[in-house]
């Protein structure tokens, strides 16, 4: 559905030409939850019509959960009305709040903290006006729980599935997570974040077609296309899929706000980028079995490796 | 739950909830327990058994209790959610299974649940038949094991 808005704003996720499975979260230095785009419209549309349509694949809650969403539509208020106070209006009479979306001609007025005067949970409402799936981790008992979360883009998981788990639950099927230990130090580098210093990430994918909403609940549907990559069409066809993920201490319920926003890049971009051609052709040749196949990358992995070599080929005969 | 039956050693008070075939595999414990002059407590779980007695018999039990349970799969589970529910703790209790387990596969298309033979590899969905891969990914809050897409 959506393409990266262009190669200067897509975040290109490789430093070396080398990829392992890391903690490679950096502290943020602008530190705002959500980022506006130019895919605003079409991205908003979508989430909404699948959540919709799907509501409880995209859309999760633990009842105990609802003081940490208020305080997740409170920060994700503040930064949309601070950073784009021209797409954005907050205004806070007491606990009377009026939110206004000038992009989308809407306006919510409503008392902080009482859920009946809000059409939705609170994470499900300020959800549907930003780009990114929003994910509330609840700290207890030194561990971290994904109690609740509005995901529309998965990169193949399920929410339905995963809410509840701990940290280390959901990352159990990572191979090579637990047997390193990674999940250990990252849990223990997520229960160190402090309010007031945001951590962010990116991850990536290879993705055979264009689809934000690769939910694993439509694998059946969008997993084929995998199937269908050729050298010949893996420019156009197949994407570089990046999440930029974002880490925020709540300060009044300790909790973890998790923002995902995905972007998607074609192939046949990186044409334009002779360094990331050359950088992302190595580090695919030289990607170990077990991250191809967790990745999901091993039936196409070959057709797109011929595809880079050809043009990294071309771009030195030229 | 575990398949091995060892000795707690050290505690005051040793409860078994056995099964009629469960309290032949534990009689070897209860031996050792009653040679040793150990305080325990038997209760045998029957065809027409009620658990109501067993929650209230397991709610009654002071600090310091450790239960070993032992019974076909299907009632085992049962015992524990009542043992649980009770206050006891993993390091309180021993739950030894036999004969067939049976577990639940949450359908990553519908979400559905279905029923099967522990070990079985794959299963169509009961709900929106899609062949499902049974992976080793458990949810405890649906108690169940996430079923990938078998075949593409």
């Amino acid at each position: 559905m959506k393409q990266s808005d262009g190669l200067d704003s897509f975040p290109y996720p490789f430093k070396e030409d080398v990829y392992r499975y890391s903690n490679n979260s950096v502290p943020m230095n602008h530190p705002i939850s959500i980022e506006i785009t130019q895919s605003y419209p079409e991205e908003i549309e979508l989430k909404r019509e699948l959540l919709t349509a799907h509501p409880e694949r995209c859309f999760q809650s633990l009842r105990h959960t609802i003081k940490g969403q208020w305080e997740i539509l409170d920060l994700v208020m503040e930064h949309l009305g601070t950073h784009y106070p021209d797409k954005f209006g907050l205004d806070k009479k007491g606990d009377n709040w009026t939110f206004t979306n000038h992009l989308l001609q809407e306006k919510q007025s409503f008392i902080f903290g009482d859920e009946s005067t809000l059409p939705c949970e609170p994470l499900n409402y300020i959800g549907r006006h930003v780009q990114e799936d929003l994910i509330f981790m609840m700290q207890r008992d030194n561990d971290l729980f994904l109690d609740a979360g509005q995901l529309c883009f998965p990169a193949n998981w399920s929410l339905a599935f995963d809410l509840g788990m701990n940290f280390k639950e959901i990352h159990q099927p990572i191979p090579g997570f637990k047997d390193e230990e990674l999940d250990e130090r990252i849990l223990q580098f997520l229960l160190k974040l402090e309010p007031g210093n945001p951590w962010w990430r990116k991850n990536w994918s290879l993705m055979a077609g264009n689809r934000l909403d690769t939910s694993l609940e439509t694998f059946d549907v969008w997993g084929k296309g995998r199937k269908q990559v050729t050298k010949e069409n893996a420019g156009e066809f197949v994407h570089l899929r990046v999440e930029v993920q974002k880490l925020f201490r709540l300060p009044r319920t300790g909790g973890i706000l998790f923002t995902i926003h995905t972007h998607l890049l074609p192939l046949e971009k990186l044409e334009a980028k002779p360094e990331w051609l050359n950088q992302f052709y190595q580090i695919l040749q030289e990607l170990p079995p077990y991250i191809v196949e967790y990745k999901g990358l091993s039936l196409f992995r070959g057709a797109v490796l011929e595809y880079l070599r050809e043009q990294v080929e071309s771009r030195k005969a030229l | 739950m575990s398949g091995n039956i060892t000795l707690v050693p050290g505690k005051r008070h040793y409860l078994f909830c056995a099964d009629e075939e469960g309290i032949k595999l534990l009689q070897p414990l209860i031996d050792v327990v009653k040679d040793g002059n150990i305080s325990y407590e038997i209760q045998i779980v029957k065809d027409n058994w009620n658990p109501i007695l067993s929650s209230e018999w397991l709610r009654v039990q002071k600090m310091g209790s450790f239960l070993y349970a032992t019974a076909e799969w299907n009632v085992l589970k049962k015992l524990k959610q009542l043992a649980e529910d009770a206050g006891f703790s993993e390091e309180e209790a021993q739950y030894i299974g036999y004969g067939k387990e049976q577990i639940k596969v949450f359908c990553c298309r519908c979400h559905g649940i279905s029923v099967l033979e522990k070990g079985q590899p794959e299963r169509n969905c009961d709900h929106c038949g899609l062949l499902l891969e049974v992976s080793d990914h458990y949810s405890q809050l649906r108690d169940a094991f996430l079923g990938y897409v078998a075949k593409l």
